[in-house]
C-alpha cells in the first residue's frame, strides 16, 4: 500500500551534502600527534631526571624501573633526553614549515598572480635554489659560521621554499582563470582583495597537505644535519645528535640510539598520516560523490 | 519472430552510497535491430551513461546489475569477464563523448585504430595497420597512410572523433554503442560525424545504440526514441510519434522548452519544466515525475507506474497518456515594456576595429628553464602569432541585445571580455556612452565596473566556492555603494527576489545549489550593481535543457523589465535567435555577417551562416532540410591561411584565388545587414531558405503557438 | 628535439655558473681567515700575510672568483689546505666510490620501486596495496641514518653477517668487496624505494582512471595489454620526473649513509672540509656534487621529452 502523497514542494532545496566521515588516517594521525605534542610539552615537568644530569655511576645501563630507556655514555637519562630533545625536532619541523610558509606562499601568489616578468625572475631564482640537492644546500648555509640549531631551522626552512612557490604558483594560475575571479575583477576588485580573499581561501587546501608533508621533510633533513654535527650542538639532545653519539655505542648499548629513533619515526609516522588524512578530507576527487 | 540483435529487458542498476542505495537505473527495457539506430535521451543523472556501460559490462564492481541484456540471442548478464571481453571490439563497438581524453596520447594512430585486430583477430601487425589506413580513410580522413604515425595532439577534435570511431569498427562489429559521441564538437563538426554515422550505418547494417540529450541530435540520427528520465524508460517509439507527438508528459516537456530556430518564436518565452530532479536515493513514492508534472493527479502519487504499450511499438509510462492536453503555455509573450531605440540613435557600447593577439609560445627561445611536473613549452624558433579578434567592430545599443554566434575559437569570448576591459586589446578603441574607455586605467573604471557586468557559462566556476550567496552578492553592493549599506541583507534579499530565489539562499554555499540556482545567483550578482550592459557569456550552455528555458526567459525579462543591453554570446544558433534582437555571426576573429535576427536567418545568407543553420539539428521531425551544406576540415585557419577571407579554407562556395588573397568587400542587402563576401548579392539571395519560415503547430511538441 | 636539447644543456651552463658565484661568495664568507689557519694560531701578521699573498688571498674577490672559475674550467680543482694535496683525485677517488654505492642503490630503487608501485596499483585495495601502504609509510618516516643503526644491530652485531662499516678495496677479493657494501646500499634504498613505489601507485591509479584506459577495454583488449601498452606507458611518465627529484634525496642519502657506515665516499669527503674549513675543498666538492644533480635532471627532462610524443612532435599546423 503506498504511503499518503507527501506534499513536495517543486524547489525543494538540495539536501545538504552528507557529513562525510573523518579519514580514519586523520583520526590516527591526529592522535598520535597530539600524544606526542602533550609528552613533549609537559617534559620538563614529566621527565624523571634533568636532561644533562651526569651521573658517571650509572653509566650505560640498559633499560630498568629506575632508567626505562637506559642511560647514556655520560649516565643521563635517555628517556629523560628524549622527551626533552623532542622539543627541537618539533620546533625544527614546525619552526622551518612556518619558514616556508612565510616566504613560498606569498611568493607563489605574487608570480601566479602577476605572470610576466615578475613571474618570470621569481621563478628562475627558485630554479636556481632547485638546482642543489637538499641536503647540500642545506650544509652550503651552514658552513657560513659555526652550525647552531637556529640556523638548522633556518636553512631547513630555505631549502623547502622553492616547492612551496612553485605548488602556490600553479594552484593559483588554475584559480585565477576561474570565472568568480573574473568576476571579482569585473566589479573592479583590487589585487589585493582579490589574493587574499578569493584565491587564498581557495589555494590552502593543496597547501595545507604540502605544509605537512614538509614538516616531516624538516624533521628528518634537519635530524640528518644534526646527526651530520652541523644543527644542534652538544649537550642538547637534539634526537639527530643523540642518535649522531649514540653511534659508537650501538654495539654495546644500541638503546641509546633506538629511544631517540624510534620516538622519531612515530612522531613522523603521525604526521605523515595527518597528512594523507588532510588530503583525503580536502581532495573532492578521492570523496565518494553521490553520483548523479 | 527474430530475436533482436540487443534486447535489453528489465535493467535494474543499484549504488550503495552513504545516505542509502541510489536506484541509477529501474526496469529498463529496450531492442535495437540491426541496421536500427536507436535514441537513448535524457538529461544529466537520467542514467543514460550507465545503459551504455552495461552494455558493455565496464559498470564498476560496486554497481549491482539485474535483469537481462541479451545479444544476438545470447544472454550477456552472466557472462564471465574473458567471454565479455571478447564480445567488446568484435561484436559491439563502442564510441565515447569526448575525443580529446578518450586516445592515449602516447601511442600513434595507427597502433590504436589497428590493436582491436592485433589483440582480437590475430593479425600481424603489418596487416593489421593496412585495415587501419583502410578504415581510416573510411571514416573520412584524407591521407590516411600519413595519419598512421601522427599522435592524437597533432589532430583536430573532429579528425580524433573519427579515429575513435574508426576503432570502433574496425573490427567489424554489428553494434555500435555512442555516447554523446558529437557533444564536445562544434555544430558544423558534429554535421560532419552524424553523417559518417549514418553512412556506417546504411554501409555495414550496424545496430546503433545512440546516447544523447539533444533532441536535434536524435531528430537527425534515429529510428527509434527510448526517453529516459530518473534511470526509468518514460516513453518508448519511432522518432515521428515520439517527437511529433509525445505522449509522456515530460516528453512533451522537454520539446516544450528547447528554444526553436525560427522566426516566428522570437521574443516567445519558453515553457520550462518547473521544480528539479528527483533525489534517486530517495525517489518519489508513485510516478517519478509526478513533482513536476502540470497532469498531476491524486492516483499519479498514490500508483508507481507501469510501462503501458500503446498501439504499435509504442510505450508510455503514464496512465493519463491517453487523455492529455498540450503542456501548459508559459504565458504571453513578452511585453516590449523598453522598445527598441530608433536606428541612428548613438550606441551604448561601441568597439571600433578592436584587435586581440596572442602570441603563442615563447619569441626567440630564450633561456627558458621550466621542468618539471608543468607543461614543458615546445621552444618554438618562429613563434605563431594567434589572431583572437581581427579588426573587428560591433555595437550594442541601449536596451538592444546583441547575439554573437560562433564555434569554439572563434575568439566572441575575448571580445566580450575586452568590451568590459578584462582583457586588453592590443588594438582599436573601446567607447562605452560615448566615452572613450580603451586607455583608462583600471583605477579609473569604476563607472564602468558598475554600470557593466558579466554572466558567465560554468555554474560551478562561477560563484567563489568558500563564500556565501549573500556575501557574493552583496560585496559587490558594497563595492559600489558610497560609505555602508545599512540594509544590505533586505537588499540582497531583493535580488534574490528578483532571479526567483527565496531569501533563505542568502546563507546557503554554492555547493548547496543546482546548476540553474548556481546561475540565478551568478545573474543575481551581475544585476546587484545596476548595470546598464551585460555580457551573457554562454549563459546557459551548461545546463540540461529544461533548466535552460527557466534562465532564457529569466534573462528575457530582465532585459524587458530593466531594459538593459545584452551583448548575449553562444555557440547556439537557436538560443541566439531566440532572444536576440540583432545577431553577429563571427568566424575565426571575424564578424562575416551581421543584422537583425530576421534577416540573419533569412536569405541571403554568408556561406557560413548558411552552414552554421543547415547544421544545427532541430527537433522537428519532417524538417529535415532539403539540402544540407556540409563544410570542409574542422579546424580553423592557421595564421598562414589568414589572407583574404578568413573563411576560405573551409568555404564551400570559395570562388578562387581571389578569396585567398583579397579581403572581402561588405554587401548591404539591406540597411543594416551586413555580409563579407566576394559572391555578389545576387547570387547568395538565390539560396532557399534553410530554416522553415513558420513552425508547424503539431511539431512543438503539442503546444498552440498561437 | 634536436632545439630542445640545446635549449637544456644551454640552461643547465647558466645554471651552473650563477651556482658557482654563489658557492664562491658563500664559502668566502666563512668564518676564519683561512690565512690564519694555514699559518697556524700563533704566527705572526707578517707570516700570515705572506700566506694569504701566496694565496691570492689579498686580492679583489672578483680576481679570485677568476682565478678560481677559470681553474675548473681547465680541469684544475685547486689545492686542499688542511691535506696540502691537489682536489682533483682525492674528489675523484671519493666520487668513485659514493658513485658505485649509489648506483647500484639506484638499480634497485628504480626496480623494486616502481615495480611495487605499480603491483600496488593493479591490486588497488587488495592485501598486497595495504602491505604494500604500511611498508612505503614506514619507509618515509624513518630517516637514514636511524635505519643505518638498526640494520647495524640486526645484521652486524647480532647476527654478525655483514662488516658494519668501512670499504673493502678491490684487492681483497670481491666477498669483502660486496660485502661492504650491501648495508649502506639497503640503507638508502629503503626509504627511496617506498617513495618511488608510493608515486608510480599514484600515477598508475590515475591513468587507470582515465578515459583512454576505458576506451581501450571497450576495445576488447586483453587486460594485460590494457595494463603494460596503454597505462603503464602513460603512467611512468610521471615516475621519470619523481626519480630525478629522487636523485636529490639519494645525494642526501649518500652523505648521511657514509657518516653512519664510514664508508669513505665524496659525502665524507664534504663534511670533513666542512669541519676543518678547507675551502677549496668546499667549493670543489659542492660544485661536483651540484653538477651532477643538474646532469641526472637534463637526463630526466631529455627522457621526459623523448617519451612524450607532445614534446617530441610538437603540435601540428594543422
Ligand atoms: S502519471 Fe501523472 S504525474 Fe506521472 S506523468 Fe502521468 S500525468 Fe504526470
Ligand atoms: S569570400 Fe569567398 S571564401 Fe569567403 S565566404 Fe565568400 S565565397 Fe566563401
Amino acid at each position: 500500500m503506498a504511503a499518503p502523497a507527501l506534499d513536495r514542494a517543486p524547489a525543494a532545496p538540495r539536501r545538504r551534502r552528507p557529513a562525510r566521515r573523518l579519514p580514519a588516517a586523520l583520526l590516527w594521525g591526529g592522535a598520535i600527534i597530539a600524544a606526542v605534542v602533550i609528552l613533549i610539552a609537559l617534559a620538563p615537568a614529566i621527565a624523571p631526571y634533568p636532561y644533562d644530569e651526569m651521573n658517571i655511576l650509572a653509566r650505560l645501563q640498559p633499560p630498568s624501573a629506575a632508567h626505562w630507556f637506559g642511560t647514556d655514555e655520560f649516565g643521563r637519562d635517555v628517556l629523560s633526553r628524549v622527551l626533552i630533545g623532542g622539543r627541537l625536532s618539533l620546533i625544527m619541523g614546525f619552526g622551518a614549515t612556518a619558514l616556508c610558509l612565510a616566504l613560498g606562499v606569498p611568493l607563489g601568489l605574487l608570480a601566479g598572480y602577476r605572470r610576466g616578468r615578475v613571474d618570470e625572475a621569481i621563478m628562475r631564482v627558485m630554479d636556481v635554489i632547485m638546482s642543489f640537492p637538499p641536503i647540500l644546500l642545506g650544509l652550503l648555509v651552514l658552513a657560513v659560521g659555526t652550525p647552531s640549531f637556529w640556523k638548522a631551522v633556518l636553512a631547513v626552512g630555505l631549502v623547502y621554499v622553492p616547492s612551496m612557490v612553485r605548488l602556490t604558483r600553479s594552484v593559483t594560475l588554475n584559480l585565477v582563470s576561474e570565472e568568480f575571479i573574473v568576476a571579482a575583477h569585473a566589479r573592479g576588485e583590487g589585487a589585493a582583495y582579490i589574493l587574499f580573499s578569493e584565491i587564498l581561501p581557495n589555494a590552502w587546501p593543496p597547501i595545507a597537505v604540502e605544509a605537512s608533508l614538509k614538516v616531516t621533510f624538516a624533521i628528518l633533513l634537519g635530524a640528518s644535519l644534526s646527526f651530520l654535527g652541523m644543527g644542534a650542538q652538544p649537550p642538547s639532545s637534539d634526537w639527530g645528535l643523540m642518535i649522531s653519539g649514540a653511534r659508537p655505542l650501538v654495539n654495546s648499548a644500541p638503546w641509546v640510539a633506538l629511544a631517540p629513533g624510534l620516538a622519531m619515526c612515530l612522531t613522523v609516522i603521525g604526521i605523515n598520516l595527518l597528512g594523507d588524512g588532510l588530503r583525503e578530507a580536502l581532495d573532492p576527487r578521492m570523496v565518494r560523490a553521490h553520483r548523479q | 519472430m527474430a530475436e533482436p540483435l540487443l534486447a535489453i529487458s528489465d535493467l535494474s542498476l543499484t549504488y550503495e552510497t552513504p545516505r542509502g542505495a541510489l536506484q541509477a537505473l529501474d526496469g529498463v527495457s529496450l531492442a535495437v535491430e540491426a541496421g536500427e539506430a536507436v535514441a537513448v535521451v535524457g538529461e544529466s543523472g537520467s542514467g543514460k551513461s550507465s545503459v551504455a556501460l552495461a552494455i558493455m559490462g565496464l559498470l564498476g564492481r560496486e554497481a549491482m546489475l539485474s535483469g537481462s541484456i541479451r545479444f544476438e540471442g545470447r544472454e550477456l548478464t552472466g557472462l564471465d569477464a574473458k567471454a565479455r571481453r571478447e564480445l567488446r571490439g568484435r561484436a559491439i563497438g563502442m564510441v565515447f563523448q569526448d575525443p580529446f581524453t578518450s586516445l592515449n596520447p602516447s601511442l600513434t594512430i595507427g597502433e590504436q585504430v589497428a590493436e582491436p585486430l592485433v589483440y582480437g583477430r590475430d593479425l600481424r601487425r603489418s596487416a593489421a595497420l593496412a585495415r587501419a589506413i583502410a578504415a581510416l580513410g573510411e571514416v573520412g580522413l584524407a591521407n590516411p597512410a600519413a595519419l598512421v604515425t601522427a599522435y592524437p595532439h597533432q589532430l583536430s577534435g573532429g579528425m580524433q572523433q573519427r579515429v575513435l570511431i574508426a576503432a570502433a569498427v574496425i573490427a567489424g562489429p554489428r553494434l555500435l554503442v555512442l555516447d554523446e559521441p558529437t557533444t564536445a564538437l562544434d555544430v558544423t563538426v558534429e554535421a560532419q560525424i552524424l553523417d559518417l554515422l549514418d553512412g556506417l550505418r546504411r554501409d555495414r547494417r550496424l545496430g546503433m545504440l545512440f546516447i544523447t540529450h539533444n533532441l536535434g541530435v536524435v531528430n537527425r540520427i534515429a529510428d527509434r526514441v527510448c526517453v529516459l528520465y530518473a534511470g526509468r524508460v518514460v516513453e518508448l517509439g519511432s522518432r515521428e510519434e515520439v517527437l511529433g507527438s509525445p505522449a509522456h508528459p515530460y516528453t512533451k516537456g522537454l520539446l516544450a522548452s528547447l528554444p526553436r530556430l525560427s522566426l516566428g518564436e522570437r521574443g516567445r518565452r519558453i515553457a520550462p519544466i518547473p521544480g528539479r530532479f528527483p533525489d534517486l536515493t530517495d525517489p518519489p513514492a508513485g510516478c517519478i515525475f509526478a513533482p513536476r508534472c502540470p497532469f498531476v493527479e491524486e492516483r499519479c502519487r498514490a500508483e508507481t507506474q507501469p510501462l503501458l504499450e500503446l498501439a504499435g511499438s509504442r510505450a508510455v509510462r503514464c496512465w493519463k497518456s491517453g487523455a492529455l492536453g498540450a503542456w501548459p503555455a508559459p504565458g504571453p509573450p513578452r511585453a516590449a515594456t523598453h522598445p527598441l531605440p530608433a536606428q541612428g540613435s548613438a550606441p551604448l557600447v561601441a568597439a571600433q576595429t578592436l584587435s586581440k593577439l596572442y602570441q603563442r609560445g615563447r619569441a626567440g627561445g630564450g633561456l627558458a628553464w621550466s621542468r618539471r611536473l608543468g607543461v614543458l613549452p615546445w621552444p618554438r624558433l618562429r613563434s605563431e602569432i594567434v589572431r583572437a579578434v581581427d579588426r573587428l567592430s560591433l555595437a550594442v545599443g541601449r536596451g538592444e541585445v546583441v547575439g554573437l554566434v560562433g564555434e569554439s575559437g572563434s575568439g566572441k569570448s575575448t571580445l566580450g571580455r575586452i568590451m568590459l576591459r578584462l582583457v586588453e586589446p592590443s588594438s582599436g578603441r573601446i567607447l562605452f556612452d560615448g566615452a572613450d574607455i580603451t586607455a583608462l586605467p583600471q583605477k579609473a573604471l569604476a563607472g564602468l565596473r558598475k554600470r557593466a557586468q558579466i554572466i558567465f557559462q560554468n555554474p560551478d566556476s562561477s560563484l567563489n566556492p568558500r563564500r556565501r550567496v549573500g556575501e557574493a552578492i552583496g560585496r559587490a553592493v558594497v563595492l559600489h555603494a558610497d560609505g555602508r549599506v545599512p540594509d544590505l541583507r533586505a537588499r540582497v534579499e531583493r535580488l534574490l527576489d528578483r532571479v526567483g530565489l527565496p531569501p533563505a539562499y542568502y546563507d546557503r554555499y554554492p555547493h548547496q545549489l543546482s546548476g540553474g540556482e548556481k546561475q540565478r545567483v551568478g545573474i543575481a550578482r551581475a544585476l546587484a550593481t545596476g548595470p546598464r550592459f551585460i555580457v551573457c557569456d554562454e549563459p546557459v550552455s551548461a545546463l540540461d535543457v529544461s533548466v535552460q528555458a527557466t534562465i532564457l526567459n529569466l534573462l528575457g525579462d530582465i532585459r524587458d523589465e530593466l531594459g538593459v543591453s545584452y551583448l548575449f554570446i553562444s555557440h547556439d544558433l537557436s538560443v541566439v535567435a531566440h532572444i536576440a534582437d540583432r545577431i553577429a555571426v563571427m568566424y575565426s576573429g571575424r564578424i562575416c555577417e551581421m543584422g537583425t535576427a530576421e534577416a540573419v536567418l533569412a536569405p541571403p545568407y554568408h556561406p557560413y551562416t548558411e552552414a552554421l543553420l543547415s547544421a544545427a539539428p532541430t527537433p522537428i521531425p519532417g524538417a529535415q532540410r532539403r539540402q544540407r551544406v556540409r563544410l570542409r576540415g574542422d579546424s580553423a585557419p592557421a595564421a598562414a591561411e589568414r589572407a583574404g577571407c578568413p573563411f576560405h579554407s573551409r568555404c564551400p562556395r570559395k570562388l578562387g584565388a581571389i578569396c585567398e588573397t583579397m579581403e572581402p568587400p561588405l554587401l548591404e542587402p539591406r540597411p543594416g545587414h551586413s555580409i563579407a563576401c566576394h559572391l555578389p548579392l545576387a547570387e547568395l539571395a538565390r539560396v532557399p531558405p534553410v530554416i522553415p519560415a513558420e513552425p508547424c503547430a503539431r511539431a512543438c511538441g503539442g503546444f498552440d503557438p498561437s | 628535439m634536436a632545439f630542445y636539447v640545446l635549449k637544456r644543456l644551454l640552461a643547465i651552463a647558466a645554471i651552473l655558473a650563477v651556482m658557482s658565484v654563489l658557492i664562491f661568495l658563500i664559502t668566502q664568507i666563512l668564518p676564519g681567515n683561512v690565512a690564519q689557519v694555514i699559518a697556524g694560531q700563533f704566527a705572526s701578521p707578517e707570516t700570515v700575510a705572506a700566506v694569504a699573498h701566496r694565496l691570492g688571498l689579498d686580492q679583489p674577490l672578483l680576481v679570485q672568483y677568476w682565478r678560481w672559475a677559470s681553474g675548473i674550467l681547465g680541469g684544475d680543482l685547486g689545492v686542499s689546505l688542511v691535506m696540502e694535496r691537489p682536489v682533483a683525485p682525492v674528489l675523484f677517488h671519493a666520487l668513485g666510490n659514493s658513485a658505485l654505492l649509489a648506483a647500484l642503490s639506484f638499480v634497485f630503487v628504480v626496480l623494486v620501486g616502481i615495480g611495487l608501485g605499480i603491483l600496488a596499483a593493479i591490486r588497488h585495495g587488495g592485501i598486497l596495496d595495504h602491505c604494500a601502504s604500511i611498508f612505503t609509510y614506514v619507509g618515509i618516516s624513518v630517516p637514514e641514518f636511524f635505519w643505518g643503526i638498526v640494520l647495524i644491530l640486526v645484521f652486524a652485531r647480532y647476527l654478525d653477517w655483514l662488516p658494519s662499516g668501512g670499504a673493502a678495496a678491490w684487492g681483497e677479493g670481491l666477498g669483502p668487496w660486496i660485502s661492504h657494501l650491501v648495508l649502506p646500499a639497503a640503507t638508502l634504498t629503503f626509504t627511496l624505494i617506498a617513495h618511488v613505489s608510493r608515486l608510480t601507485r599514484s600515477s598508475m591509479i590515475e591513468t587507470l582512471r582515465s578515459q583512454y584506459v576505458r576506451n581501450a577495454r571497450a576495445k576488447g583488449l586483453p587486460e594485460r595489454v590494457v595494463l603494460l601498452r596503454h597505462a603503464l606507458r602513460n603512467a611512468l611518465l610521471p615516475t621519470i620526473t619523481v626519480l630525478a627529484i629522487d636523485v636529490g634525496w639519494l645525494i642526501g642519502g649518500v652523505v648521511v649513509v657514509e657518516a653512519v657506515f664510514a664508508y669513505p665516499g665524496i659525502g665524507r669527503l664534504l663534511i670533513f672540509a666542512i669541519q676543518h674549513h678547507d675551502l677549496p675543498l668546499i667549493q670543489a666538492s659542492i660544485l661536483v656534487i651540484a653538477a651532477i644533480y643538474c646532469l641526472a635532471n637534463l637526463i630526466a627532462d631529455l627522457l621526459y621529452a623523448y617519451f612524450n610524443p607532445k614534446i617530441r612532435y610538437g603540435r601540428a599546423s594543422a
